[in-house]
């Protein structure tokens, strides 16, 4: 029987971060709360990265009053498929995704159908705060709908799969794909039964991955290997995770992308508090590797360079891989 | 740099708390239990005479507090008398007085004694001078025989004057201290003539005379001792022992050599002092002395409060350790309920609805709520209208439910408050969120957690001595305080996370 405090001594030892640590120990540091709203916001966060040339999924509409929504149709219909979610939105709540038309209804991702008048009550009901943090009035997005890259095909089910880098002081730090399955419902949120599968900053190759917190080697809906996956464009994510930290002011950031089929990498949200699971899908603490950009001083590279390191520090041992 | 900024704020506080407390507890005697007792004693002495029917006079003594004794609640009962009191010597003479009475009146003083928590600063009187001497000139002689004898058999006043002392009380004493004692051996007659041998060698002494508290019953005798100014204090000393102490339930009432009582224009019938133990608790004791005494952190505690602010305080009091409950339970073991601090309000509505019930009501109630938001969903209502029906079905449930259980007697139905009404609405409210944003798994899970957690709360925070500790001791809540800072910069693994990362700290393969 291991003790908590060995077990606690054994985490630490492997540069496991807990939420208090991250909470207390960077976040509080390094993140300023006035500049929650630029990630809080996904409209705000969108503009901030056209700013810096990000490509981002094209803005449709913006729904920010009751009265906007009775137009939704008016302005939505001519577009086959897109995506609708709350701006001020969190942990993949609320948003639905329409993929196409089966007569007068809505096909969803999910193969679901539903109508305009259902599509119209929940974007009322986004508007009035129930998906938002703190539940204060929000806004509703629509936007593009990704066509995500073939690589993923086989390993996905109903959803687009997304890769979430944490970046810290300008150096990636860690990453991870996000993996939709059947109980996630297309969804790419580990709590809501996505695979996450670490990834190899260095070769950009998915490591081991983890469903319900039990390692898994092959998707449970397709049976397809989720281990050894080469991401394409891997450095060019690398690149606009590196850059966010300056972009928004924020220090430590979550960096979500999706890889589009015909548009490359887009960078989707940010978060600045970014979940824990990474180091589960990872099997590696990513306090540690904080530490080492801390004792680096990599914050006062250039970007290039700040990739380059990222890349060099924090390639996985040889075999762990397949491990 | 952070850190230490809070550690020491933590400390700073911590200290203040708990030396607040501290000093309650030693000087004040604010016990650390509620339910502590403690002696005090009641004393009654009882006066009759019988009035010649011209002016009568009576005089006796009022009882002072002293180092070791705090007298309060004294009272005089004499209705034939005009009753004056005024100081004399080291005493407080009680004079009682009247123009024409016969018959045999009657006077009594009644009064409590109560040990003091901590010795009272010492009254450093210099000795009355000149003293009076009233032995013969051939006493003297004698007297002074007997000290320079006792001061040849010591070394300093103290031994000499229970060198002295034995002689006097010896049972072969010499024809000397025959001489001067007489036929009386009392101790009354000891003390003083044990005085007066100092007096006239120059020291200053005197008789005492009191009670002894050990001894109650409903006429007990007066003791004498002796007090002897040594350096620059009176020093007691036993005309039993001849020792330098005297026991410590001697009450000191009047010192010199007057009696007790004095009589003019009358005889003195009967004279009865009874002495009763009262047990109290230290704390009713505590707070009595402090009020006598005009403690400033007695005077402004929260017991000083009308009865109905002290109860609603009892409660409030308890709640930062219901909070403090919460911050322990969210960051270091990681466990979180609905709200931030929804549970500390869900465990003080079951102070209104007694536990059992309460959790029974909030399930019910609870439950209701929820089936009727599945209901509304498929209204496709506006989130805020929503939830205002949902609050409006709850009330209309709870007072139904209300009504059945007074038709069928059933007393714990009617038990609900307009508190518990409130944090009910608010947590169905909070719970229709979570079930909106995260599913009902998540929402009931959220709901029987905070239930679970409410309840550890109310356990905790109805307890007796945790109540009596935090409305007692109210500086308490600055050492909570200083914890929660402390957990506030703690940034190690929260419990749950040994267990959620618990596949990260096996090696690999």
């Amino acid at each position: 029987m291991m003790m908590p405090w060995d077990l606690a001594r054994e985490l630490d030892r492997a540069g496991v971060l807990g939420m208090n640590g991250r909470n207390g120990a960077y976040i509080s540091q390094v993140n300023q709360r006035r500049l929650y709203p630029l990630v809080d916001d996904k409209l705000l966060t969108k503009e901030l990265a056209q700013k810096a040339g990000l490509a981002v999924p094209e803005l449709y509409a913006a729904f920010r009053y009751s009265g906007e929504v009775r137009n939704a149709r008016a302005v939505l219909d001519k577009y086959q498929s897109f995506v609708i979610k709350p701006a001020n939105g969190s942990r993949g709540n609320g948003i639905l995704v329409i993929k196409g038309r089966v007569g007068d209804s809505l096909r969803l991702g999910s193969h679901r159908l539903m109508g305009w008048d259902d599509l119209l009550f929940h974007m009322q009901n986004t508007l009035s705060g129930i998906y938002s943090l703190g539940g204060q009035e929000d806004s509703v997005i629509a936007e593009y709908c990704v066509e995500f890259d073939p690589v993923f095909q086989t390993i996905t089910h109903l959803g687009v799969p997304d890769i979430r880098l944490i970046a810290y002081k300008g150096v990636p730090v860690m990453g991870m794909l996000r993996l939709p399955t059947s109980e996630s419902e297309g969804k790419a949120n580990l709590h809501q039964g996505a695979i996450g599968a670490g990834i190899d900053l260095a070769s950009g190759r998915t490591l081991t991955a983890v469903w319900r917190n039990s390692v898994v080697h092959q998707h449970p809906d397709t049976l397809a290997e989720v281990s050894g996956v080469l991401i394409p464009h891997f450095d060019r994510m690398l690149e606009i995770a590196a850059g966010c930290n300056a972009m928004t002011g924020l220090g430590y950031v979550g960096v979500d992308l999706v890889l589009d089929r015909a548009k490359g990498p887009l960078m989707l949200e940010l978060n600045a508090r970014p979940g824990l699971n990474i180091q589960i899908a990872n099997r590696a603490g990513i306090g540690a590797r904080l530490r080492t950009v801390d004792a680096a001083g990599a914050e006062k590279l250039s970007l290039a360079e700040r990739v380059a390191f990222a890349k060099e520090t924090f390639k996985a041992r040889v075999g762990a891989a397949t491990a | 740099m952070r850190n230490l900024h809070v550690y020491i704020l933590a400390a700073v506080l911590a200290a203040i708390g708990l030396g607040l407390a501290a000093y309650k507890v030693a000087v004040i005697g604010l016990p650390l239990q509620e339910k502590a007792a403690v002696s005090a004693w009641e004393v009654d002495s009882e006066i009759r005479v019988s009035a010649n029917g011209g002016p009568l006079k009576l005089a006796t003594f009022v009882p002072e507090d002293s180092r070791e004794f705090s007298v309060l609640d004294h009272r005089v009962a004499a209705p034939d008398f005009g009753i004056t009191v005024a100081p004399e010597g080291a005493n407080r003479r009680l004079n009682l007085t009247a123009r024409a009475v016969t018959g045999r009146p009657a006077a009594r003083q009644r009064f409590l004694v109560r040990r003091n928590n901590v010795r009272a600063r010492e009254k450093r009187l210099p000795p009355p001078f000149p003293q009076e001497i009233t032995l013969s000139q051939t006493n003297q002689s004698i007297a002074r025989t007997l000290y320079v004898a006792a001061h040849a058999k010591s070394s300093d006043v103290t031994t000499l004057v229970s060198v002295l002392l034995r002689e006097l009380i010896s049972p072969d004493r010499s024809e000397n201290v025959r001489f001067l004692l007489g036929d009386d051996r009392s101790q009354q007659k000891i003390a003083t003539i044990a005085a007066q041998v100092l007096r006239v060698n120059g020291l200053f002494a005197r008789a005492v005379h009191g009670i002894d508290l050990a001894k109650t019953g409903v006429a007990v005798d007066t003791k004498a001792w002796l007090e002897v100014f040594v350096g620059d204090h009176w020093q007691a000393f036993s005309v039993a022992t001849a020792e330098s102490r005297v026991p410590r339930d001697y009450f000191a009432w009047w010192r010199g050599d007057a009696p007790f009582i004095k009589v003019d224009g009358g005889k003195l019938d009967r004279q009865r002092i009874s002495v009763t133990r009262v047990e109290e608790t230290v704390l009713r004791h505590a707070l009595a002395l402090g009020k006598h005494g005009g403690v400033f952190l007695t005077n402004y505690s929260l017991y000083a409060l009308p009865a109905t602010q002290r109860a609603v305080f009892r409660v409030i009091m308890t709640v930062p350790i219901g909070v403090f409950m919460l911050v322990v339970l969210r960051n270091i073991v990681g466990l979180r309920g609905v709200g931030t601090f929804m549970p500390v309000l869900i465990a003080l509505s079951f102070r209104d609805t007694h536990l059992v019930w309460g959790l029974v009501l909030f399930s019910v109630v609870l439950a209701t709520g929820l089936l009727v938001r599945l209901y509304f969903d498929h209204l496709k209502l506006l989130l805020v209208a929503r939830l205002g029906a949902i609050v409006m079905f709850v009330i209309l449930f709870l007072a139904a439910m209300t009504v059945l259980s007074s038709k069928l007697n059933f007393e714990p139905g009617l038990s609900v408050a307009l508190f518990p009404l409130v944090i009910l609405t608010m947590t169905i409210e909070r719970v229709s969120v979570i079930w909106d944003e995260s599913g009902p798994a998540e929402a009931i899970k959220m709901a029987a957690l905070s239930l679970i957690i409410a309840t550890v709360c109310y356990l905790l925070m109805s307890a007796h001595p945790v109540q009596h500790i935090f409305f007692a001791f109210p500086e308490m809540v600055l050492v909570l305080a200083a914890l929660t800072l402390l957990i506030g910069r703690y940034t190690g693994y929260r419990l749950s996370e040994l267990l959620r990362f618990k596949v990260l700290a096996e090696p690999k393969q």
